[in-house]
């Protein structure tokens, strides 16, 4: 495992996550045996549709896993040669927010409506920093002007600002305290399609600016093949393909990632109707026996509904958990 | 000039100048009750046998004297200390230990959250009144064990609305994301849950407040409260209830007092509300 990553620099290693819930007194796994790696300074998109388990892995990341249906998380999440899963509360909390910090899909429900925006990024400067007052106006300023947003800002509410301008403040709370890992949950999915494209913007910059590692996950395909450096497959709480942006566009090996792609809309597909993956996303309750997407694939023979297939290498660079990677015929008229 | 005043203007002129009054009320009960050695002529407890059932107006005696001699308006103002100090105790105490219970309830979950909105229940299913004679049958008589007892009988209305208000605000994205960024759980209740909670508690202080000054003239008219012949208003009351036809004047006029105190922080608790919208 070690090996695939090769002379890459990883900040964050998931090894072998297991995280499981109780629903109706049913246990449910909403990861089963996830691995990622997160290299220096690479913005890593996450793809998976709704229920994959997209949302489960960044709160498991931050050991933010609580209440009452929770039952237990196995595995290792390690960041700087420290297990996250195992550090006691105190610990953690000291990488919450200034090491690892997170971005949410939507900024309005994240920021109080009771405080301004200097209000949210002073109380996380004292908190991580123990920056006081002063120093602290100067770096407010300092990341405003990082997210683009003017000066103002710091004294309005959270609903006084446009979405975009709501995500832009949320970043800059997400940045304050020099983290070295961003996490963002689905950052651009409940803003308009100009202001996403800002918001992405604003991110490939930070990244270079700050040297920022960011686990982008979205389910919007385009969204990811615009600003990730790597992608990852994410389906029935396992990761099914990993490979380089161009490399996973372009050649998805994946019957899933495959069809996921050809599911996308585009002009060219004008009048015809829309590419489907029949069925449904497994219910984490009831994943299926072998490979979780067999009973949705038009390749799946009898191994797979028996066999696990392992995420392997399938050339350098780019691996998959399939016993048929690649071979899914393209249909006629379909363009590369 | 007043016929053009619309509807809303003239509701809004009568709320604001009942605001006023309801505030001077209180305002005059408080200045009663700490300058009390100073603002009257005779002690509360000074008795004149030669001076019994003098009417209101009566020389030296502005409200008159009830049948022990007693000045009726020195007696109302120095009763103004045992409403104000069973209330004060009953709110602080309700108030503040319903607010951590119920804060606790909604943060730990599970059988601790159980156990206090049962018991919470439990308390609440008394008659109030019942619960506070029972308290103070077990406890002392005593400004403090009073107010301890009304405190006691409020807590649990204080714990719901606190618990309420916390689960809401706790399944608010702000409350994540505070956590999600590392602020410890503490931090996080006393940044983003106080600021909700406080202002409905503090409504609640107010109507709460009432209710405990009600109470307290209520066991001490039953004879469960403050004890002859310290005076308080529920104990003027339960004193004049024999001379009430042939000196009303001893009913009247701690009667009035008590409805006005009641009323007014009835009033405001209402208008705190309205102003916070909810």
């Amino acid at each position: 495992m070690q090996g695939r990553t090769g002379d890459h620099a990883c900040v964050l290693q998931v090894r072998d996550l297991h995280v499981t819930f109780k629903a109706d007194g049913e246990s449910a796994e909403a990861l089963r045996g996830m691995n990622l790696d997160l290299r220096q300074g690479e913005i890593h998109g996450l793809v998976g549709e709704s229920g994959a388990g997209k949302s489960v892995l960044l709160h498991t990341l931050l050991n933010l896993n609580r209440g009452a249906s929770f039952v237990r998380t196995t595995g290792r999440v390690l960041y700087e040669e420290r297990n996250l899963l195992e550090l006691f509360e105190p610990e953690i909390r000291r990488i919450r927010g200034a090491e690892i910090a997170i971005v949410f899909q939507e900024p309005a429900k994240h920021l109080n409506p009771g405080l301004t925006i200097e209000e949210h990024i002073r109380d996380l400067l004292r908190y991580h920093l123990g920056v006081t007052r002063r120093p602290a106006g100067a770096r407010t300023a300092e990341l405003l002007e990082l997210v683009e947003l003017p000066l103002r800002v710091l004294r309005q509410y959270a609903f006084e600002l446009s979405g975009g301008m709501q995500q832009r403040a949320m970043i800059a709370l997400a940045i304050a305290c020099n983290p070295r890992v961003l996490l963002a949950d689905e950052p651009t999915t409940a803003l308009d399609v100009t202001v996403q494209r800002q918001i992405l913007e604003l991110l490939l910059r930070l990244r270079a600016e700050l040297g920022l590692s960011v686990l982008f996950v979205s389910h919007d395909l385009a969204v990811v093949r615009e600003v990730a450096d790597r992608v990852s497959v994410l389906y029935g709480g396992k990761l099914i393909e990993n490979a380089e942006n161009s490399a996973l566009f372009d050649r998805a090996l994946h019957p899933y990632t495959e069809l996921l792609l050809r599911s996308v809309p585009s002009a060219a597909m004008r009048g015809r109707a829309l590419n489907v993956i029949p069925g449904t996303v497994p219910d984490a309750t009831a994943v299926p026996p072998g490979c979780a997407f067999h009973p949705r694939c038009p390749i799946a023979a009898e191994r797979c509904a028996i066999e696990l297939p392992e995420l392997r290498a399938h050339h350098e660079d780019h691996s998959v958990a399939c016993f048929f990677p690649g071979q899914l015929v393209e249909p006629a008229g379909r363009q590369g | 000039m007043v016929e053009d005043w619309t509807r809303q203007q003239i509701l809004t002129a009568i709320g604001t100048t009942l605001t006023a009054l309801a505030v001077t009320v209180l305002v005059v009960v408080v200045v009663f009750a700490v300058y009390a050695p100073l603002l009257v002529a005779h002690a509360p407890t000074a008795q004149n046998l030669d001076a019994r059932f003098q009417p209101p107006g009566t020389e030296g005696h502005l409200l008159g004297t009830d049948e022990l001699g007693r000045d009726v308006l020195s007696r109302i103002v120095y009763g103004s200390r045992a409403s104000l100090g069973v209330g004060g105790i009953a709110v602080l105490l309700s108030s503040s230990v319903g607010m951590a219970l119920g804060l606790v309830a909604a943060l730990a979950g599970g059988v601790v959250e159980d156990t206090i909105t049962i018991l919470a229940d439990a308390v609440l299913s008394f008659p109030t009144i019942l619960l506070a004679i029972a308290v103070v049958s077990v406890l002392q008589y005593g400004m403090l064990q009073v107010g301890a007892a009304i405190g006691v009988v409020f807590m649990p209305v204080f714990a719901r609305l606190v618990r309420a208000e916390t689960k809401a605000v706790r399944e608010e994205g702000y409350f994540r994301s505070s956590r999600a960024l590392g602020s410890s759980l503490l931090r996080t209740v006393a940044l983003h849950v106080l600021p909700n909670v406080l202002p409905r508690v503090v409504v609640q202080a107010t109507i709460t407040f009432a209710l405990a000054i009600v109470i307290e003239s209520s066991l001490a008219y039953l004879g469960l409260g403050t004890q002859p012949p310290n005076p308080s208003w529920g104990l003027m009351l339960r004193d004049a209830r024999n001379a009430l036809f042939h000196a009303p004047w001893l009913s009247v006029f701690p009667g009035l007092v008590l409805a006005l105190t009641i009323f007014s922080l009835n009033f405001l608790g209402d208008r705190l509300a309205e102003h916070l919208g909810r």
